[in-house]
C-alpha cells in the first residue's frame, strides 16, 4: 500500500503556454525512500507541495494526489489541515526560516499539540540530540542541529509520510552527511515515507530506494537508484550524471548539455528534452513519448539508451 | 605568484583564520576545501584586501600586499596611545573596508590587477540596474583608459560566451548562469594575475555548472591566470584544482596536489570529508 | 528566482497593479496639477486675491466669485490659486533640501561606519528629539517672516527622518557582494557610492521624501495658520483657513473648508504617489 500515489498530475498557471506538471506519475511505498530530481524549474518543488494541497496562486490542477487513500485536491479545508498535522510533515532547505527565534525549541516541538513533552524528548532524543536543546533558543543550535529539531518537529504528529525539499542544501558536507543517516534510521526506526526533493542525483541515488528524474514538469525516467545511477536509459538522466564532477576520476572536460531548459512560454509539441538531445530525430520534436516500463524502470523516451550505458 | 604567509585573524575571541600559508604559481590553480567555520572565506576576504589580517602577509607578484595595508594605518597613532591599540580589531571588525578606502587611486588600480573576485550568488554580485555592457565600459575605463573598449567589450563577452542580447539585457533578466559568466567577464575585464573564485558555482544547476567550469579551464588555458578557488565540493576541486589546501576551524590541515591528496588523505578530517561526500550504492 | 516564479505571482499582481493603477493614476495627475498650479497660480487668479468685494462678502458661489468670498469679500478661488505657490514651493523646498543633505548624512554615517556614524547618528537624534513646529516657530522668531526661516527649519528636523532610513540602507546595500566587487576592482568609495549605492537606494529614500512632503504642507499650513511664516497679505491655505474661523462658526464654511479640502487632497496624491514607487521598487526587488 503507498502512502502516496499522485496520478497525471497536471497544473497550470496564468500566463504559460504549457503545463508546469504535465502528467506527473509517481508513488512512494509505506517507509519507502523517493527521491524527486531536477534542475531549478523542473516543477519538483512543485510537486512536492501540491501533495501538502499547497498550490501557487490561480494554479488549476487535473489529476489526482492521493496521501494514504485521501485525494488531497479534494479535501475540505479542514480535513486539509488534520491532513497536514498527522499525516503528511515537510522539512525545508533553511531550517532557520520555519522556526520563531524568539521561542525555545520546546515550545516549538510541543507547540499545538497538549501533552506532548514526552513524544517531544523522545524525538529529541531520536534525532541525536541532548534533552537541554529543549530549553535553547534558535540562535543557540547550528543550522545541522536545527536541521535535526525541524526533523524532530516533523515527527511530532507521526506522520506517514514525510516531504524533505532539498533539506541539507544550506548544510556543509559532513553534516550532510550525518542528515542523510538520520533520514535513513527515522525511517526504520517509524516506518515513515520519504519523499526527498533534490537537485543532487548523486545524493538522491545515494540516499533512496527509487529515483524519479523530472525535467520540464514531466517525469523523464524513474527507477531503482542503483539501476538508475549506474544504467541511465533517458538521455537527460545520462546527461546530468555525465556533467556532475566527480571525486574520483579528473575530466579533461565535463559533459555538457547544450541549450537551455524549455521557456514556459512555449508549447511542446514533441519530447521536451528533444532539443538538447544528442540522440533526437524528426519523431522526438513531434510526438510526446509515452512511458515505457522496462524491468523495474519507467522511461518516456523514444529513443531510451539500450542496455544502459552512460552517453 | 600569490604567497600567503602566516595569516591570522581574529574576531574578539574567535579566532578565525590561524597561521595560514599557501603559494599559488603563476597560472595555477590552488583548491581551499573547508566547511563553514574553516576561515576559508575570511582567507580569502583577506588576500582581496576587503579585511585586515592580524598578522602575516599576502604577496602578489612580490608586492607585499597586507605590507601596504599596514603602512595607511599610521603607525605613529598607536605608540603615542598603546590603550587605543589593544581595541584596533575590533574597531576593523566593524569597518572591514578601512583599508581600501584609504589608499591613493594608483595603489587602489594595481591591487585590483592583482586580484579579482567571483562571487557565489549571482543574484547579489552585479548591480541590477547595469547591464553586462555597461558594468564592462566602468571597469575599462577606470583601468584602461586609452583602449578601444568597445572592441574589448566584444571580446571579453565573446570569452565568457555570452551573445548580444545579454550584453545588453538587466541582471534580472539573465540567468543564474548567464549572470555568472557577466561577473566573470568583469573580473577578466581588470586583467588581474589571480582570479579568486569564492563558491562561484555552488548556487547553479549541474548542467550551468558543468558549462561554467569548463569556460573557467578554458580562461585559464588562454589568458594564464591563476585561480584560486574556494569551495566546499571536492568534486569541483578534483575537477579544476593542481594543488589543495583543506582548512579546518582556520587552520590548514592537509596540503598537497589534488590528485595526491583525493587518493590517499592523510588527515583524518580529510578522510571524513571524502567519506561524506554522497556516492550511489553499487 | 526560477523562471516560473513572476509568472506565478503575476496575476496577483496584475490584478493589484490595475486596481491601484486608476487612484495612483489619478493622484498623479492630481500632483502634476497642483505643481502646474502652484508655478502659475498668481497669473490664473481671475480676481486680485487681496480685493476686498464688501458686498460679495460671505456669500456662496457666484458668477462674479465661483467659490464665493471671505469675510472680508476676498474671492476665495482667486486666493486659493494665489496661495497655491506659496503654500506648495515651501514643502517643495523642505523636501529637495532635507533628501539631498539627509542622503549625504546618512550615506556618509554608513558608508565609513566609527565614530562618523556615532557622530552623525546621535547629532541626528537630537534634532529628532524637537518637535518640528517648535524649531520652526523658534527659526521664525529669531529670523523674522518670510518663507526662508521656516524652510530651512523644517529641512533641518525633516533631515533625521530622511538620514536615519539613508543610512540603514546603506548598511544593508553595503553588506551586497556587488558594492564588494567595485570595490576589489579599485574604484573609490566616492565613485562607488555615487554610481551604485545611492542610484540604488534612491528609490525608497524619494519614496520617503515625498511622503516628508505630505507633513511638511502640514506643518507650514500649520505655520502659517498661527500667521507665522509667509509675509502679510501673501494668501497661503494656512492662513485662508485661520481667516475663515470666524466665517465657519457663522455658519459659512466654504471659505475654510475649501484650503482644507485643497491640504488633504495634494497631501493624500503625493502620498499616494510616493506608496506606488514605493511599491516598485519592493516589487524590482522580489
Amino acid at each position: 500500500m503507498s502512502v502516496l500515489r499522485v496520478n497525471g498530475l497536471r497544473m497550470w498557471l496564468p500566463g504559460t503556454a504549457r503545463p508546469v506538471l504535465d502528467g506527473v506519475e509517481l508513488s512512494v511505498g509505506e517507509g519507502e525512500t523517493v527521491a524527486l530530481v531536477g534542475e531549478s524549474g523542473s516543477g519538483k518543488s512543485l510537486t512536492s507541495r501540491a501533495v501538502l494541497g499547497l498550490l501557487p496562486d490561480g494554479a488549476s490542477v487535473e489529476g489526482g494526489v492521493e496521501v494514504a487513500g485521501q485525494d488531497v485536491l479534494a479535501l475540505a479545508p479542514s480535513r486539509l489541515r488534520e491532513l497536514r498535522r498527522r499525516t503528511v510533515a515537510m522539512i525545508f532547505q533553511d531550517p532557520r526560516a520555519g522556526i520563531n527565534p524568539l521561542r525555545r525549541i520546546g515550545d516549538f516541538l510541543v507547540e499545538g499539540r497538549p501533552g506532548s513533552q514526552d513524544r517531544a524528548r523522545e524525538l529529541v532524543a531520536a534525532v541525536g540530540l541532548e534533552a537541554r536543546v529543549l530549553r535553547q533558543y534558535p540562535h543557540q543550535l547550528s543550522g545541522g542541529m536545527l536541521q535535526r529539531v525541524m526533523i524532530a518537529g516533523a515527527l511530532m504528529g507521526d506522520p506517514k509520510l514525510l516531504l524533505c525539499d532539498e533539506p541539507t542544501t544550506a548544510l556543509d558536507v559532513t553534516t550532510q552527511a550525518e542528515i542523510v543517516a538520520l533520514l535513513a534510521e527515522v525511517r526504520r526506526r517509524y516506518g515513515t515515507g520519504l519523499l526527498f526533493v533534490t537537485h543532487d542525483l548523486e545524493l538522491a541515488a545515494a540516499i533512496a530506494d527509487r529515483v524519479y528524474v523530472m525535467y520540464a514538469g514531466r517525469i523523464a525516467e524513474s527507477g531503482p537508484a542503483a539501476t538508475l545511477f549506474t544504467r541511465p536509459r533517458h538521455p537527460y538522466t545520462a546527461a546530468l550524471l555525465a556533467a556532475t564532477p566527480r571525486v574520483e576520476t579528473r575530466q579533461a572536460r565535463l559533459a555538457t548539455i547544450p541549450g537551455q531548459p524549455p521557456d514556459l512560454r512555449t508549447e511542446l509539441t514533441g519530447c521536451a528534452f528533444a532539443p538538447r538531445c544528442p540522440r533526437a530525430t524528426p519523431q522526438c520534436h513531434d510526438d510526446p513519448p509515452e512511458p515505457l516500463v522496462y524491468g523495474e524502470g519507467i522511461v518516456a523516451c523514444h529513443h531510451s539508451i539500450p542496455g544502459g550505458e552512460r552517453a | 605568484m600569490l604567497e600567503v604567509d602566516g595569516l591570522s585573524k581574529s574576531y574578539g575571541s574567535v579566532r578565525a583564520v590561524r597561521d595560514v600559508s599557501f603559494t599559488l604559481a603563476a597560472g595555477g590553480s590552488l583548491g581551499v576545501v573547508g566547511e563553514s567555520g574553516s576561515g576559508k572565506t575570511t582567507t580569502a576576504r583577506i588576500i582581496l584586501g576587503l579585511e585586515r589580517p592580524d598578522a602575516g602577509s599576502v604577496t602578489v607578484d612580490g608586492h607585499d600586499r597586507s605590507l601596504r595595508l599596514g603602512s595607511v594605518r599610521r603607525p605613529d597613532h598607536s605608540e603615542r596611545r598603546p590603550d587605543r591599540s589593544e581595541r584596533r580589531p575590533d574597531r576593523s571588525e566593524r569597518r572591514p573596508d578601512r583599508s581600501v578606502r584609504r589608499r591613493g587611486r594608483a595603489e587602489r588600480l594595481r591591487l585590483a590587477r592583482a586580484v579579482q573576485i567571483v562571487f557565489q550568488d549571482p543574484f547579489l554580485s552585479l548591480d541590477p540596474r547595469l547591464s553586462a555592457r555597461t558594468v564592462l565600459r566602468e571597469t575599462l575605463k577606470l583601468h584602461f583608459p586609452d583602449l578601444d573598449h568597445a572592441r574589448r567589450i566584444a571580446e571579453l563577452l565573446d570569452q565568457v560566451g555570452l551573445g548580444e542580447r545579454e550584453a545588453d539585457a538587466l541582471p534580472r533578466h539573465l540567468s543564474g548562469g548567464q549572470r555568472q559568466r557577466v561577473a566573470i567577464a568583469r573580473a577578466l575585464a581588470v586583467e588581474p594575475s589571480v582570479l579568486v573564485l569564492d563558491e562561484a558555482v555552488a548556487a547553479l544547476d549541474v548542467c550551468v555548472q558543468a558549462q561554467i567550469l569548463n569556460l573557467l579551464a578554458d580562461l585559464r588555458e588562454r589568458t594564464g591566470t591563476a585561480f584560486l578557488f574556494i569551495t566546499h565540493d571536492l568534486g569541483v576541486v578534483s575537477q579544476v584544482t593542481d594543488h589543495l589546501v583543506v582548512m579546518r576551524q582556520g587552520e590548514v590541515v592537509e596540503r598537497g596536489t589534488t590528485a595526491e591528496v583525493l587518493a590517499d588523505p592523510r588527515h583524518a578530517y580529510t578522510r571524513l570529508l571524502l567519506a561524506s561526500v554522497p556516492r550511489p550504492p553499487g | 528566482m526560477s523562471a516560473v516564479d513572476p509568472i506565478i505571482h503575476r496575476p496577483v499582481l496584475a490584478g493589484l497593479r490595475t486596481g491601484r493603477n486608476r487612484l495612483y493614476l489619478t493622484c498623479l495627475a492630481f500632483a502634476a496639477l497642483m505643481v502646474a498650479v502652484a508655478l502659475a497660480g498668481p497669473w490664473l487668479a481671475p480676481a486680485d486675491p487681496n480685493a476686498s468685494d464688501l458686498g460679495a462678502a460671505l456669500t456662496g458661489p457666484s458668477p462674479a466669485h465661483p467659490l464665493g468670498a471671505d469675510a472680508a469679500g476676498r474671492d476665495t478661488l482667486s486666493r486659493l490659486l494665489a496661495g497655491a505657490s506659496a503654500s506648495l514651493l515651501g514643502p517643495i523646498a523642505v523636501v529637495l533640501f532635507s533628501t539631498v543633505a539627509g542622503v549625504l548624512v546618512g550615506v556618509t554615517a554608513g558608508w565609513f561606519g566609527g565614530w562618523p556614524d556615532t557622530f552623525l547618528s546621535r547629532a541626528a537624534e537630537l534634532l529628532l528629539a524637537f518637535p518640528a513646529l517648535l524649531v520652526a516657530i523658534v527659526f521664525v522668531s529669531l529670523y523674522g517672516t518670510g518663507l526662508a526661516a521656516p524652510v530651512i527649519a523644517l529641512s533641518l528636523a525633516y533631515l533625521p527622518y530622511v538620514s536615519r532610513l539613508a543610512r540603514n540602507l546603506t548598511l544593508s546595500e553595503r553588506r551586497l557582494p556587488y558594492l564588494a566587487a567595485y570595490r576589489v576592482q579599485g574604484f573609490s568609495g566616492l565613485a562607488i557610492c555615487v554610481r551604485h549605492l545611492i542610484p540604488n537606494i534612491a528609490p525608497v529614500v524619494l519614496a520617503q521624501s515625498s511622503v516628508n512632503f505630505g507633513y511638511a504642507l502640514l506643518d507650514l499650513s500649520a505655520l502659517s495658520y498661527l500667521g507665522l511664516g509667509v509675509p502679510p497679505l501673501t494668501p497661503t491655505w494656512g492662513s485662508m483657513i485661520n481667516d475663515g474661523q470666524s466665517a465657519l462658526l457663522q455658519g459659512h464654511p466654504l471659505s475654510a473648508i475649501l484650503p482644507c479640502a485643497a491640504i488633504v487632497l495634494t497631501v493624500v496624491a503625493f502620498n499616494v504617489v510616493a506608496e506606488h514607487w514605493a511599491d516598485r521598487v519592493s516589487r524590482r526587488r522580489g
